[in-house]
């Protein structure tokens, strides 16, 4: 029987395949430990100190192949662990375990569960994350007590894979070219799990619900729609039909839309805007260019300092920035400062749970108070600047006062790096429109910057006083409501008014409905996902510049 | 003594924590209001919950006690 569960969507794409369940963590962790005879203390403090030196070698190796595949910043957590292995709490509590009588494996099991459960008992949200990276490493070196070979998480043929939760190192383990795709019942969209799965292309649902994947037999049919959050159990013969048709449809798409790869941004009569594309790090790099974008039209710092202890250094930020500006040199890219709070809570960054996360200390607020955060992230884009075309953008301008702030930060570090005698280059500074306030005072902003980015999502969001995650309200939720297109029409005039430029790049630019609107409306420049680009500019290239103006207008007076 | 780390004791400032006492022979603990951990152990740290602003005490026992408490005092003070 066809049965449907739905999550949170965590990595867009479709997947038809085989189910794989993992063997749940919670198991992984408890040591099947009945029947076994302890061997006198001393042999089994022997037997530990073998699989220590076993877990450490795999750790080493594990941290190794991440950086090589994946990245620094998600190497860094194995690093972590490597230092809790030797952690002198841990080795007390299982030395003890022994010498009351206990196998090594349930000393271990025992010992990590008492410190994981201190850290999940702690009340702040990163560190009680690490409770999961001290069951990581206690299953690993229970494992190779047990003498178990390092698995390989997967089954024979291409499959998707069922997980209660994934711990970093099985993600980080998970070979691309056989999972299809990624289904837990925990975890949230900003999970471990989730960005790994993103940056691996690998389609993901989480947060289907405790247990909802229990009872599901390996080998069971499944279609995973990562964009949707859906995961469907047994299809019917219609319903695969049907997917498979997505599927192939997509497939055809792709082919004809890369056509257009180097066809220019332009309506059938000849208005042309720049059509950028969003990213998130290094990893989006291969599919904006093989999209053809004009650029980067937003790059979210914040991922490099999610899923890690600690924020990245100037050095880590300005090799990242760097190898972006290279790789899309002549072509330019928009760096956007961090922009922590509101939906991307940063544990280490010290953002206490507020009663109104999307009206508190966000964006820009945060930076002005963080000003040693910021000044890495501007001194690393002025370096970066020496290699291609930067261009940097403060997100959730509210006031006149946070721009000048943040530029006179920006000249101090052009100050500071040509003392030190560092290579830079000039960039030019915009920021992002997304508080109706900043919209309402554009024409007093523009003079103050080089371009304006129209952030929709939030400032529709705060224009239209709905938050679009909650479902009560979401259909509330309208892009294209008179009075957030009045904005940004507003918000164009006061660019162009002071010879300044302005772009979008929230969601609104990929969607139909409103590209010709937008485009109407005067915009000079769209930033979307890289898998959109080409969609875009295929619908781009079937309008007139007059069709355009004419949506604009009666949308401005009328609404949808 | 107060940290001054803006991620308050998390993994990175931990870490250098437990390098620089591994350096002494002396048994260093912190303590933070009932809680307390040897300086050697990363996890014993960061359970600490330790946030910036947090007041610590550092005790250290040995032959190099005078030594080591200062060195780790003037390490956690710097802290970023």
């Amino acid at each position: 029987m066809e049965r449907t569960l739905k999550g949170i969507p965590a990595a867009p794409g479709l997947a038809i395949g085989q189910a794989v369940a993992l063997k749940r963590t919670a198991d992984a962790g408890r040591p099947a430990v009945t029947g076994e005879v302890a061997l006198d203390p001393a042999s089994e403090w022997v037997r530990f100190g073998q699989a220590l030196d076993q877990a450490r070698e795999s750790v080493a190796r594990l941290e190794e192949r991440t950086r090589r595949e994946v990245g620094e910043a998600e190497a860094a957590v194995f690093g972590a662990h490597l230092l809790m292995l030797e952690d002198p709490e841990l080795l007390e509590r299982v030395k003890a375990g022994i010498e009351a009588g206990s196998p090594a494996e349930r000393a271990v099991a025992a010992a990590g569960e008492e410190l994981a459960g201190i850290m999940a008992g702690l009340d702040d949200p990163y560190l009680q994350e690490r409770a999961l990276d001290i069951r990581d490493i206690s299953r690993r070196l229970i494992a190779a007590l047990r003498g178990e070979q390092e698995e390989e998480v997967g089954g024979p043929a291409p499959f998707i894979l069922l997980a209660d939760d994934l711990l970093p190192s099985q993600t980080a383990r998970l070979d691309r070219h056989r999972v299809l795709g990624l289904a837990t019942a925990g975890g949230g969209p900003t999970s471990h799990t989730a960005v790994l799965a993103r940056s691996m292309g690998i389609p993901a649902v989480v947060g289907l619900g405790a247990g909802t994947l229990d009872g599901i037999a390996d080998g069971v049919r499944l279609i995973l729609d990562g964009a949707e959050g859906l995961l469907i159990l047994d299809p019917s013969e219609e319903t695969l039909t049907r997917y498979e048709e997505l599927l192939a449809q997509r497939e055809v798409e792709r082919a004809a839309l890369s056509a257009l790869r180097h066809a220019p941004a332009q309506t059938a009569d000849g208005h042309r805007i720049e059509l950028a594309a969003n990213i998130a790090g290094l990893q989006d790099l291969a599919a904006v260019l093989e999209a053809g974008a004009e650029g980067v039209g937003l790059f979210r710092t914040e991922f490099l300092f999610m899923e890690r202890e600690e924020p990245p250094s100037e050095e880590e930020q300005y090799a990242i920035y760097r190898e972006v500006a290279e790789r899309l040199a002549p072509r330019p890219v928009i760096i956007r400062t961090l922009d922590a709070g509101g939906d991307k809570p940063i544990a280490y960054l010290g953002i206490e749970r507020e009663e109104n996360p999307f009206l508190g200390w966000r964006g820009i607020r945060y930076s002005l108070d963080q000003v040693e955060l910021l000044r890495s992230q501007l001194r690393a884009a002025l370096r970066a600047a020496a290699h291609g075309s930067i261009r940097v953008m403060f997100p959730m301008i509210t006031t006149l006062a946070e721009v000048r702030r943040a530029r006179a930060l920006l000249i101090e570090c052009e100050g500071e790096l040509r003392a030190e005698g560092i290579p830079l280059g000039p960039v030019e500074v915009g920021i992002m429109v997304e508080v109706p306030a900043a919209a309402l005072c554009a024409d007093q902003l523009a003079p103050e910057v080089d371009f304006f980015s129209i952030g929709s999502n939030d400032l529709t969001q705060y224009t239209l006083a709905v938050d679009r995650g909650n479902r009560v309200v979401s259909h509330l939720y309208d892009p294209l409501h008179p009075a957030v297109l009045r904005l940004i029409h507003q918000v164009v005039e006061a660019a162009h008014r002071h010879g300044k430029w302005a772009g979008l790049c929230g969601e609104a630019g990929s969607h139909p409905d409103a590209l010709p609107i937008l485009v109407g409306l005067g915009l000079d420049e769209l930033s979307v996902a890289p898998p959109s680009v080409l969609r875009v500019k295929a619908q781009l290239r079937g309008l007139t510049g007059a069709e355009c103006r004419r949506q604009a207008s009666d949308h401005l007076k009328t609404g949808t | 003594m107060t940290v001054r780390a803006t991620t308050g004791l998390h993994a990175r400032p931990a870490t250098q924590v437990v390098q620089e006492a591994k350096r002494f022979q002396s048994t260093i603990r912190l303590k933070h209001g009932e809680k307390e951990a040897a300086a050697g152990s990363i996890v014993g740290l960061m359970s600490l919950g330790l946030k910036q602003g947090a007041a610590v005490t550092i005790t250290a026992d040995g032959p190099d006690e005078a030594e080591a408490a200062q060195a780790l005092a003037t390490l956690i003070a710097g802290l970023e």
